[in-house]
């Protein structure tokens, strides 16, 4: 039995050591997967959760494109492709489209990154009709807008192949991402449990029972529930969780919030498709 | 192929230079989010769960602007010690911020390399004192905050929660034993930006003297006003070229942040020369890396007995103003609401809108210091020149 589960850690460490070389030098012997972070109109918070693991990330793999932080792109060799592109916020200009449209030619494995990308998050409140009423409102009657469309997820301009909810990703999350398709496996989906089982484990009061309005049952856990735990409601950044029961969720904020209208404008920030 | 953005700035933005006429223009691309609309309609406590998207970077600043506004129309005032955490939780922000853009963004500039990530190998040291400063700041939001990025404890009234004595003790200690490590990293950009000054233009600051809004806005001439004045001190014009508005105050350009700070309270002199503003940042490092002891020590004097964290209130209609001390400068909102509490009508002015003229008057006075230069390095010169002013695109447009 011992011996066995030796002959396995050396096992995974034999394979770690194909994607994660000691040495930091590049030039031949780099061997780190490649790495793109890409933020389109958004409010870059996601991005940060880079910066705590930066060191890790680096030792694991080589960032060859992050506007953000480098201004140099480091060149692939002939048909390589980017092992991972993050892609945070919405494509909302024609060049954003372009881009992306570039970059997955160019990526192995796209990753909606945030809830912008994912669903469109915060900016998609205001829809096309809503924005020509906005954009007179803001700006003058002559100006003529940078972007063509409202605030939409990624998937509606390119084929992405992996989703990161969050608003904002935790960096937690991001590692575990990483860690898992750099050794080349495929991260499950999130979603598997609610952020009402994140509640639990915290011992925190249930908001709803409180009569606060509350998306824990409808959204995804693996935020740690870090809102509810602080006493603040759930506006379920996270995405869906498996076998939501979204209608019967709007009846409890009906009666929580007094009105369908409140409902709605408490779900729609975040649960982009509930009207099902 | 996608045309170049000027790298290492928070969004999207690129400097149009006419070399032979000797002029740039500051073009900025970033898609409109229209923020100010998104929140009409909304119930006040929506409304600042929503702007602190604006921006990622600063989203306790966004987020505090949005509550004080939606307090002086209210009409609450806070417990003193849940002031102390919203002070902290800005200074922290302020620091934060400040410790991102020097070492990420400008200062790579300066050190001759690309990106602070090559500091792993160049510098280690350096790298894991900035990572320490950057986790301070994201252990302190977090343990008063909730989460570093997009704080969930701040409402209107206080906090929905203290954070537990003990640990609001452990707060304090993690800020103290930083300190010396504030105070290196300003070391680090003084000496890094040195006597760099390739050109010299003088210009109006503008600053609020208390970061938590309870003063005037100062101004380098004699002039002072009240913050809820701000719409007729200075104005934000609309450009056909660009998503942001640009701030002028008597048709000229202006500037607020860390420089401006620092040369209202009396710390710095003014030389004209905006690479300041990043060793006035490295000074802000240490200076409210104190500052976080300080508020949390008297926050923690209080006890942080239950019951005191927030105080009630009835929403009524009115509009209200807020403005605090962004890490980039002043940032105001306007925000009017109806008897129901529900937001009818929002202004936000962000510190970075306010720089943009300012910008491009610096951009043609250091393009017209350096004839006989050649473009490339101009061009350089221009990005830096960009990169120093720490503008935030993403807030510019929002």
């Amino acid at each position: 039995m011992r011996s066995k589960s030796k002959g396995g850690k050396g096992r995974a460490k034999k394979a770690l050591g194909k994607v994660r070389p000691k040495s930091l030098d590049g030039g031949p012997a780099d061997l780190r997967p490649t790495v793109a972070i890409y933020d389109l109109t958004d409010c870059e918070g996601c991005e940060l959760a880079f910066v705590p693991i930066v060191e890790k990330v680096v030792r694991g793999a080589k960032i060859v494109e992050w506007r953000l932080g480098q201004e140099r792109k480091i060149p692939l060799k002939d048909g390589e492709k980017i092992a991972v592109s993050f892609v945070e916020g919405s494509p909302m200009t024609l060049e954003d489209r372009e881009l992306m449209k570039d970059l997955r030619e160019r990526s192995a494995v796209i990753v909606s990154f945030g809830s912008c990308a994912c669903v469109g998050g915060v900016p998609s409140l205001a829809d096309r009709e809503l924005r020509e009423k906005f954009m007179a409102l803001v700006y003058s009657p002559e100006y003529k807008p940078k972007s063509d469309i409202p605030a939409e997820p990624l998937d509606r301009t390119i084929k992405v192949d992996y989703y990161l909810h969050g608003c904002p990703v935790l960096p937690e999350t991001v590692e575990w991402f990483l860690e898992q398709v750099l050794i080349g496996k495929k991260p499950d989906k999130f979603g598997g449990y609610p952020v009402c089982l994140a509640c639990k484990e915290k011992e925190n009061n249930c908001l709803l029972l409180e009569g606060k309005p509350c998306l824990g049952p409808v959204s995804a856990g693996n935020c740690g529930a870090p809102c509810p735990t602080f006493g603040k409601i759930c506006y379920g950044c996270t995405g869906k969780v498996k076998g939501a029961n979204i209608p019967q969720m709007r009846q409890e904020l009906i009666k929580i919030l007094g009105s369908e209208k409140a409902a709605d404008e408490h779900m729609r920030i975040f649960l982009k498709d509930w009207k099902q | 192929m996608v045309a170049d953005y000027i790298a290492k700035i928070e969004g999207h933005g690129r400097i149009d230079v006419d070399f032979s006429a000797g002029t740039a223009q500051l073009h900025i691309e970033e898609g409109e989010r229209l923020f100010e609309g998104i929140v009409v309609g909304r119930k006040y406590e929506d409304v600042h769960f929503i702007t602190p998207r604006i921006c990622g970077v600063c989203p306790t600043a966004h987020n505090m602007a949005t509550i004080r506004a939606i307090e002086s129309a209210f009409g609450v005032v806070p417990t003193p010690e849940a002031i102390a955490l919203r002070k902290a939780m800005i200074s922290a922000q302020i620091v934060q911020s400040h410790t991102l853009h020097l070492f990420f963004l400008a200062l790579p500039d300066f050190l001759g390399i690309d990106s602070g990530t090559e500091l792993m190998k160049k510098n280690p040291k350096l790298l894991k004192k900035i990572l320490a400063m950057k986790g301070m700041c994201d252990t302190i939001l977090r343990g008063i905050g909730g989460r570093e990025v997009h704080p969930t404890t701040t409402i209107v009234g206080g906090f929905t929660k203290f954070p537990e004595f003990h640990s609001a003790e452990e707060l304090i200690d993690l800020a103290r034993r930083t300190v010396p490590i504030a105070e290196e990293l300003m070391e680090v950009a003084t000496k890094a930006v040195g006597d760099f000054a390739p050109f010299h233009r003088p210009t109006t600051h503008l600053a609020l003297e208390d970061y938590y809004g309870n003063s005037k806005v100062y101004t380098s001439e004699p002039a002072s006003f009240d913050p809820r004045d701000y719409q007729e001190n200075f104005k934000e014009n609309v450009k056909m070229y660009s998503s942001a508005k640009y701030g002028v105050r008597n048709n000229k350009g202006f500037l607020v942040g860390a420089l401006s700070r620092r040369i209202l309270a009396g710390k710095r002199n003014v030389t004209g020369n905006t690479f300041e503003n990043n060793i006035a940042q490295g000074e802000e490092i240490f200076e409210f890396t104190q500052e976080i002891e300080k508020q949390l020590a008297l926050a923690v004097s209080t006890g942080l007995k239950k019951g005191e964290e927030k105080v009630s209130f009835v929403p009524r209609e009115g509009v209200g103003v807020g403005a605090i001390e962004a890490p980039r400068g002043t940032l105001y909102n306007t925000l009017w609401f109806d008897s129901e509490g529900v937001c009818t009508k929002a202004d936000i002015v962000t510190p970075t809108a306010q720089n943009l003229t300012n910008v491009e008057e610096d951009a043609n006075a250091l393009l017209a210091q350096n004839r006989g230069k050649d473009e490339a390095e101009l061009k350089r010169l221009l990005e830096m020149l960009v990169r120093a002013y720490d503008p935030c695109i993403t807030c510019s447009v929002h």
